[in-house]
């Protein structure tokens, strides 16, 4: 109970501090509860700088939105081509494929820079979506794959004699079946995409192209001194994750446990 | 152009007190995770009312961006108006507010502490997963043979979950070398380069001086360390 209490300082904490007005942030002793609740705050984040963090928060959405989109339509085909079609014959191409699980990608830093330069992608969005499904698409296939092998294969034979096609049965049998997969890589793609910092730290460069996570610190150098400001960025920052903690929780902890354990 | 970058490695003194900090770093929050960790997953292990709630929350901090939690923690220790300096005072701990992130070794200890906050979910879902996985059998007959509590947590606990706990810790040890974003925003990697660790001294060289030809033979290097470690690592454990 005690240590309960302990792990939610942090969160209470910013919350206050998120309320109080500009004034009683800079008090002390420290006010524990805002008293009167300033909720004004909210508004202000939202309309500061031109609505600056509004764009943060649209980019942030918009990029792991994509991610999420192009590593399931991917991996959900590629999966399927491995535990079913004719790539399972060879495995060897799923290892090359998941070879790259074993670079991180803050190892590659100055290649991927050469590279997006060329493509003349830099400071783009594109530039993120491309290098976040890069390196997210080898755990979606792999736990795609993994997801499709627990599906016995007499219902693809009997969806067969029954006349279905290869896509039909892809599409209306087998990706129902494999929700449980599709989930923990909506979950891994997604948390890891909103969260990611330091390829949107050197890839993004004008401000209607960053991130939230580049745009919280933005805001720090910016900002430095309102901090019931700051923290109101960073409870924003936490909804969408924590929503979809709350709707999806039970493939949450197999997404991102099976992501790390690779 | 040749092998000079790596030359220059060698006689980069940044380099290797990053490499320094960085492996003090490891050091310091792998334990504090771990012992963090074990500790909830032993209170989660049995099933109560609300076991669920508890393992919900200790899980929270892990889904948050490392940017946010540091954000949020950085004001915890703000020397002046921050809540961390105020309890510890009101506790009677310390007598006067410390500038927690003022020198190299306070500003370690307290990204250390905000890790372990941030990361110990983290470790002890995977640790719960081990416990878990012991039948109960096993501890019943290690109460007929006379097994204390202690005695229980030596002897089967964590001989058994032994594989858990060297998954857990590999990953562990390799992100915190892979450590950036909690120090860019908590430290700068100041005072002096006290808390510059091995990711953001590439960061600076490759995107701030340009020098991206040094920057990607430093990445080299780190790459093959931890390939290096994890192999050793993975060996010892196979073997044992």
């Amino acid at each position: 109970m005690f240590i309960s209490i302990l792990f939610l300082i942090p969160f209470l904490w910013s919350i206050s501090t998120s309320l109080k007005s500009p004034e009683n942030v800079l008090l002390y002793p420290p006010q524990l509860i805002p008293k009167p609740a300033n909720w004004n705050n909210y508004a202000v984040l939202w309309s500061v700088g031109d609505g600056v963090f509004r764009i943060y928060f649209i980019n942030s959405l918009v990029v792991a939105g994509i991610t999420v989109f192009l590593t399931l339509f991917v991996s959900s085909m590629a999966g399927y081509s491995f535990s079913k079609l004719w790539l399972r014959k060879y495995p060897f191409a799923l290892l090359v494929l998941l070879t790259p699980l074993m670079v991180p990608f803050h190892s590659v830093l100055v290649p991927l820079f050469s590279l997006i330069n060329k493509l003349g992608l830099l400071d783009t969005r594109t530039a993120l979506v491309l290098i976040y499904s890069t390196f997210f698409l080898p755990f979606g296939v792999y736990m795609m794959k993994n997801s499709f092998d627990s599906i016995p294969d007499s219902i693809i034979e009997s969806a067969k004699i029954d006349g279905c096609s290869t896509f039909s049965i892809f599409l209306n049998i087998m990706l129902p079946l494999s929700l449980p997969g599709l989930a923990a890589v909506t979950v891994f793609t997604f948390l890891n995409s909103w969260n990611e910092f330091l390829i949107s730290l050197i890839f993004t460069i004008s401000d209607n192209v960053k991130t939230l996570p580049v745009g919280l610190t933005m805001f720090l150098a910016r900002y430095v001194v309102r901090w019931e400001m700051l923290n109101a960025g960073v409870v924003v920052s936490f909804i969408p994750v924590m929503l979809l903690f709350f709707l999806m929780q039970r493939y949450f902890v197999s997404g991102i446990i099976s992501g790390a354990a690779k | 152009m040749g092998f000079g970058n790596y030359a220059k490695i060698f006689k980069d003194v940044v380099f290797w007190k990053s490499f320094l900090n960085t492996t003090i770093y490891t050091l310091g929050v792998t334990p504090s995770i771990f012992i963090v960790a074990f500790i909830l997953a032993l209170m989660l292990e049995k099933p109560f009312r609300g076991v669920g709630f508890f393992r919900t929350l200790y899980f929270t901090p892990v889904i948050i961006s490392f940017v946010a939690s540091s954000l949020m923690w950085k004001w915890m220790y703000n020397d002046m108006f921050g809540i961390f300096n105020y309890l510890l005072m009101k506790l009677g701990l310390i007598s006067k507010p410390i500038v927690w992130l003022g020198s190299a070794s306070s500003a370690m200890g307290s990204v250390i502490l905000m890790v372990t906050w941030k990361t110990a979910g983290f470790s002890m879902v995977i640790l719960l997963a081990g416990l878990i996985s012991i039948p109960e059998e096993i501890y019943e007959a290690s109460i007929i043979d006379g097994a204390g509590r202690w005695e229980k947590i030596r002897y089967i606990t964590l001989p058994l979950i032994k594989s858990y706990f060297f998954m857990a810790l590999l990953i562990s040890v390799l992100g915190s070398y892979l450590a950036f974003d909690q120090f860019y925003v908590m430290t700068q990697g100041g005072p002096l380069h006290g808390t510059e660790t091995i990711v953001m001294w590439i960061y600076t060289n490759s995107f701030s001086y340009y020098k991206l030809g040094y920057g990607a033979a430093m990445s080299v290097m780190l790459l093959l360390f931890l390939m290096g470690f994890s192999y050793v690592y993975v060996r010892r454990f196979r073997t044992e």
